[in-house]
């Protein structure tokens, strides 16, 4: 019998994944959970969900880890998401808002990490094995919507989650670089100044999830325009999701 | 050199607790934790905070116990409060919403599941000695306070000005019993069916939490409501009832 990929993650990993930009089009390509489950031999459990974060992400994992036999499961990956999100749920259905009406940034990156820090130990107490990684960036769609104010006539969407192009913004508003600077300084210092930092393991692809500081998330680091849906919607196409699958393939194997 | 028993909670453990019906009252009676402590030969760092729901109480714990050398704590342990709680922080400053405005108590109560397995097995993986419980209930406070609003004509918003209402004695009929009972037995079946209900260890003390399923509350089991608490509109534990919580702790404790 097949043994279990079990996956939890937020729209990236969403089988039931649709465009919000292109309501008309069909998105029923095969998404990296299943396409790595093939590569694996390993049966898939995806229980990633357009619009989660952490909560969720942790929670799914947590409570579908106890009804299962732990040598069933072949392998567990968790795809965080970016840190503002909020989960709760309502008449026993999970809900989320993009961004938590309670507490600041440096409170939803701590949020974060103690979660992934749970999971981290999660699996370890029950010897399964594990990844996980920062799908989406920690920050950036965060940085992206304090710099839309003034900016505004350089995006289409408030929400979608483009990386800030400075020279753009430079052009329209010079002192932006500048402020931007300063809360991406801001929050790399609570990453780094974070009781975690140092405490995970190298099961964190990518840690400590930012570029500057020597880390990376999964979409900034494989994707560019040609893996993406459109310019509107950044989720990864086709030809991304095999990009993912294909990555998290080879750090399994190698690992 | 002393070992470290390090604890949060609530209101119930805050070392710097103050009665807000009571501003002129002094409250500086030793607190649980730290009769606890001195009982055991250990040194305390106790980070209980009033109004502090599970959040709080896991981070903190988590938080520190990152830092500090296992080998210097002798115990750890984990006073949980009601469920509906929210905790957050802003610019490193902890605060908190006695309901979130988020959820249900579905919800609430299977979050707080999940903090109690959390720090179970952080705890296990660290190898570090631990204990938690249940100190006030998970959802009977919640429960009264929908019920006293639904039979209260002008319930005031301001909770302070609520609770000498929700405080005082109250004659139910047989529906609002009737009720009480229905709604009590939903949420106890949350926990009875929850998939950490047969996966929280013998550390956690009144596990199930309810005496519905042979646990309880410890507050509410140890605490005389006539001496052990500062008066009828404030139910935190007086000196007599730390002490009380505080012996009934480290019996279960070295006897376990």
């Amino acid at each position: 019998m097949k043994k279990i990929l079990l996956v939890s993650g937020c729209s990236w990993g969403d089988s039931n994944f649709t465009s919000t930009f292109h309501p008309e089009m069909a998105c029923d390509w095969p998404k990296w959970p299943e396409l790595l489950a093939k590569k694996l031999d390993m049966e898939c459990l995806n229980l990633c969900r357009s619009g989660a974060g952490q909560e969720y992400i942790y929670g799914a994992i947590s409570d579908k880890i106890q009804t299962l036999d732990s040598n069933k499961i072949g392998y567990t990956i968790a795809a965080w998401s970016t840190a503002p999100r909020r989960d709760f749920n309502i008449f026993s259905t999970w809900r989320n808002e993009s961004k938590d009406s309670k507490g600041d940034i440096n409170y939803w990156i701590q949020r974060s990490f103690r979660y992934q820090y749970a999971f981290q130990t999660l699996m370890e107490f029950k010897k399964i094995p594990y990844l996980q990684f920062q799908m989406i960036s920690l920050h950036k769609a965060y940085l992206h919507e304090l710099m839309t104010p003034y900016s505004s006539n350089l995006y289409s969407s408030k929400n979608h989650a483009k990386d800030i192009d400075l020279k753009k913004i430079q052009e329209v508003e010079p002192t932006l670089k500048s402020k931007f600077d300063k809360e991406l300084q801001k929050i790399l210092q609570t990453i780094k100044n974070s009781p975690y930092y140092k405490n995970f393991n190298d099961k964190f692809v990518g840690w400590p999830t930012d570029e500057n500081i020597g880390g990376f998330d999964i979409g900034s680091k494989l994707l560019n325009e040609q893996h993406r849906i459109s310019e509107l919607d950044l989720h990864p196409n086709t030809k991304g999701q095999e990009v993912i699958a294909e990555f998290l393939y080879e750090k399994i194997i190698n690992s | 050199m002393k070992k470290l028993l390090i604890v949060s909670g609530c209101s119930y453990s805050d070392p710097n607790f103050t009665s807000p019906f009571h501003p002129e009252m002094s409250c500086d009676w030793p607190k649980w934790p730290e009769l606890l402590a001195d009982k055991m030969g250990m040194d305390c760092l106790n980070i209980s905070r009033c109004g502090a729901g599970q959040e709080f109480i896991y981070s903190n714990l988590a938080d520190r116990l990152q830092s500090i050398d296992p080998k210097q704590i002798g115990l750890v342990i984990a006073a949980w409060s009601t469920a509906p709680r929210r905790d957050y922080s802003v610019k490193n400053y902890w605060t908190n919403d006695m309901f979130d405005s988020r959820g249900d108590m579905e919800y609430w109560i299977k979050r707080s599941l999940r903090y109690y397995y959390s720090f179970q097995n952080m705890c296990e993986t660290l190898k570090i000695p631990y204990r938690q419980f249940q100190m006030i209930h998970l959802f009977k406070g919640y429960i009264w306070q929908q019920l006293v609003t639904a039979r209260t004509k002008n319930m005031p918003d301001e909770l302070l000005k609520q609770i000498p209402i929700l405080n005082a004695k109250h004659q139910l009929t047989n529906d609002e019993i009737n009720w009480k009972e229905r709604i009590e037995n939903t949420y106890l079946k949350i926990i009875h069916n929850s998939p950490y209900f047969n996966k929280i260890n013998d550390n956690f003390i009144g596990w199930p939490t309810d005496t519905k399923y042979n646990g309880y509350s410890v507050a509410e089991y140890k605490l005389n409501n006539k001496t052990d608490r500062i008066s009828e509109l404030d139910l935190h534990p007086n000196a007599s009832g730390q002490t009380i919580l505080a012996e009934f702790l480290y019996e279960k404790i070295i006897n376990s």
